[in-house]
């Protein structure tokens, strides 16, 4: 299926952050995510993995940044 | 119920869904076929509306129009979607029958059809109906719309099986993905003239672990009128579509 979910890395867990996800529109700190039916999702993060093929999945984790700052 | 009629190519789906969307409707009930093949086009023609429904794919925009379209509000976006929600020029309504069609393929090199997938799924998931409501889904030829999940909210699965090798051997790979969805699964013998090339197939079917609900025979009034583009009308195939109706019911 070439539409994609995509998650956001959550400690040792994956957490779905939205299915059938048609878009995503980048940021300087996220993605807009929108999904096939409408529905919009403004997600913080950055990119760690696409897998095109076989999950069509995209995951995100938090920025470095972020991450040290917390 | 929602009822998905599967099956090879050629096997007689949309024949299948016509005559059972037909008998469905001279018992009283409401029916709702839903149009969920993107490339055959002739299924409208053939429960006698004059036009195809403009596509349900068109609330998203179309695939031509889809990342512009997108984030307007549609009913696809809401958590159930009623008969009467559909807005009228996506449902073609006659005495009770009624008509949707998921997308259709409409040009070379414009992509692959997960959009219409997607919307299919979503769309007979949220679909609520009524006590006297039933849904019949014309769906795409061969299996891959199992694994869309686009079957996951239906209630049972009816295999169209026609005489030949290919559509026996397609029908247990089918058995395969319902099960494995845990789905119920009945198949419809179709073209079939004679009950000893019935009997063969059913013992072909048993064998793979697959009932028969019917048999519906080659029927000279279904291929004028699919030679000709006119409504499916009376005949032997009536006949034998009410049993099958009857039984499906008679499993809800």
């Amino acid at each position: 299926m070439c539409l994609s979910t995509v998650y956001i890395n959550s400690g040792e867990r994956q957490k779905v952050v939205m299915q059938d996800v048609a878009q995503m529109k980048a940021n300087s700190d996220g993605f807009l995510l929108i999904g096939l039916l409408g529905e919009e999702k403004f997600v913080k993060g950055q990119i760690k993995s696409v897998d095109f093929v076989d999950k069509h999945s995209v995951v995100l984790e938090k920025m470095q940044k972020e991450r040290l700052g917390s | 119920m929602k009822i998905s009629v599967c099956g090879k190519g050629g096997s007689g789906k949309s024949t299948v869904v016509t005559l059972l969307a037909n008998e469905a409707r001279h018992k009283g009930l409401s029916v709702l076929v839903v149009d969920s093949d993107e490339s055959n086009s002739g299924l409208f023609r053939m429960l006698g509306f004059a036009e195809p429904p403009i596509p349900l794919m068109e609330l998203v925009g179309g695939k031509k129009n889809l990342k512009e379209k997108m984030g307007q509000p549609n009913i696809l976006a809401e958590r159930q979607i009623p008969l009467a929600h559909i807005p009228s020029q996506h449902i073609l309504r006659r005495n009770g029958l009624m008509l949707v069609s998921i997308g259709k393929i409409l040009q070379a090199l414009e992509g692959c059809a997960c959009p219409m997938g997607v919307l299919s799924r979503e769309f007979l998931r949220k679909l609520r109906l009524g006590e006297n409501e039933i849904a019949i889904i014309d769906m795409e030829a061969g299996i891959e719309h199992f694994g869309r999940g686009i079957d996951t909210s239906i209630d049972a699965v009816l295999l169209v099986v026609e005489p030949s090798l290919e559509s026996i051997t397609l029908a247990e790979r089918i058995r395969g993905l319902a099960g494995g969805i845990k789905k119920d699964l009945w198949a419809v013998l179709n073209k079939v003239n004679s009950e000893s090339l019935a009997s063969r197939l059913r013992n072909e079917l048993s064998k793979r672990q697959i009932d028969v609900i019917g048999v519906i025979p080659n029927d000279s009034t279904i291929f004028e009128a699919c030679l000709e583009g006119y409504a499916l009308g009376q005949g032997e195939a009536t006949i034998a579509a009410e049993k099958v109706l009857d039984s499906l019911l008679s499993k809800r």
